[in-house]
């Protein structure tokens, strides 16, 4: 009687992954059960950052991507998230493209971003006219497969897979299978976040201005996927002289100003949150809120915002 | 006269005495069965509140707990690592 009726304490952990922060919350009124499921995810994310970097070259995903072969064997997670990565293109009308890789190395992204970046006022005052983005004509993402049964990924030689964010999300979601039985959690990478458990207890989740990393919205949830997307940071000047960022519109190939510099996404799902957040910047000011149907914030580059309600989300 | 029997005087005090006897064990086993159906409810009160988990002498550690659980808090989110018995805030920006 004394275990369930001991005050359940919340272990934290945060730290570099992804190029960026992650965190990992777990409580559990054995404390000491909540502390090794964090040290365990902790783990598996770091794992799967060397598992996933493009630039590392002997990651699995550098590994495929360098593979001329047309089917690649690869491993049950590598499977799950190029699966991931097709279905947010799918679900997107191809706004979210993970075949974008030739383009953002074009575009020069093609190392390590540890640098602070431009000022986001500074990067639109010289940014190009704003105008939605739109799905690339060559639509390379259709023509990749994978298959479960025999764990393999399939794409015409040439294509390259990028599925960025979206393998954040699936790792979040992978985390969040295996933590639901603890009180609570939250898995947060670098931007994708999940959280529940099995009190899920409301929790307050704000949403970080780009402009200056204030707070723009708070939301209170218990359970499901948030993401934010935006252009505020791991921004450069291309070879052009004009400011780039890493989110391409697919129709260009290059960094998109769309008027809209941040979408913060709320699903049931960090993978699904992330695709949308994606999907409603690209889209533009117009037809962002059409894409957040779980309710989010957009950020648009004059410093307003839109926030949507959950709505029973 | 009766009154003045001897004989009849002491079996009559001797009846009295029996009714009187018999009045103090009925009185006596009244209250020992009382003091007992007092007794043995007290315990299955007890027993019940302990067994459904609401142990009065309890009450507060259980509210606590409740509190740590779903209580919402204004605290920021910190980069600090380690343990929290508050149900701590999170930001989302963008990586």
């Amino acid at each position: 009687m004394s275990a369930t009726l001991a005050p359940s304490v919340e272990q934290r952990e945060t730290f570099a992954c992804f190029g960026s922060r992650c965190t990992v919350i777990v409580a559990d009124p054995l404390a000491h059960e909540a502390a090794a499921a964090v040290i365990v995810a902790r783990t598996r994310l770091l794992e799967w950052h060397d598992q996933f970097s493009r630039f590392q070259a002997d990651s699995e995903l550098a590994r495929l991507n360098a593979n001329p072969a047309e089917i690649v064997h690869v491993s049950a997670m590598m499977r799950r998230v190029v699966e991931a990565a097709i279905r947010a293109a799918e679900s997107t009308g191809g706004l979210v493209d993970p075949t974008l890789l030739d383009q953002i190395e074009h575009a020069g992204y093609d190392g390590h971003f540890d640098q602070p970046g431009l000022p986001l006022i500074d990067a639109l005052a010289q940014a190009p006219a704003r105008h939605p983005g739109g799905p690339s004509s060559q639509q390379n993402w259709r023509s990749v497969r994978t298959d479960r049964r025999t764990s393999t990924v399939t794409r015409p030689p040439g294509v390259r897979i990028d599925p960025g964010g979206i393998a954040k999300g699936v790792f979040a979601d992978e985390l969040a299978a295996a933590l639901a039985t603890h009180e609570a959690f939250v898995v947060e990478c670098a931007g994708d976040l999940r959280l529940g458990g099995r009190l899920a207890p409301e929790r307050e989740v704000h949403v970080a201005s780009p402009f200056d990393d204030g707070i723009v919205h708070t939301f209170r949830l218990r359970s499901g996927g948030v993401a934010t997307s935006g252009i505020g940071k791991r921004s450069w000047f291309g070879s052009d002289g004009g400011p780039a960022h890493h989110l391409l519109d697919p129709a260009t190939g290059r960094p998109a100003f769309t008027g809209v510099v941040q979408v913060t996404a709320l699903a049931p799902t960090a993978m699904a949150a992330e695709a949308l957040s994606k999907a409603a910047l690209l889209a533009g000011p117009a037809e962002a809120d059409r894409m957040l149907p779980h309710g989010g914030v957009i950020v648009l580059d004059d410093g307003n915002y839109v926030v949507l309600d959950p709505g029973g989300y | 006269m009766t009154d003045h029997d001897p004989a009849a005087a002491r079996a009559r005090g001797q009846a009295i005495r029996k009714m009187r006897l018999a009045r103090v064990r009925t009185i006596r086993r009244r209250i020992i069965a009382g003091s007992l159906a007092l007794f043995v409810a007290s315990w299955l009160l007890i027993t019940i509140v302990l067994v459904s988990g609401h142990d009065p002498a309890l009450a507060k550690n259980s509210s606590a707990t409740t509190t740590t659980s779903s209580g919402t808090t204004t605290t920021s989110s910190s980069q600090t690592n380690g343990s929290s018995a508050t149900v701590s805030s999170v930001t989302t920006s963008q990586s």
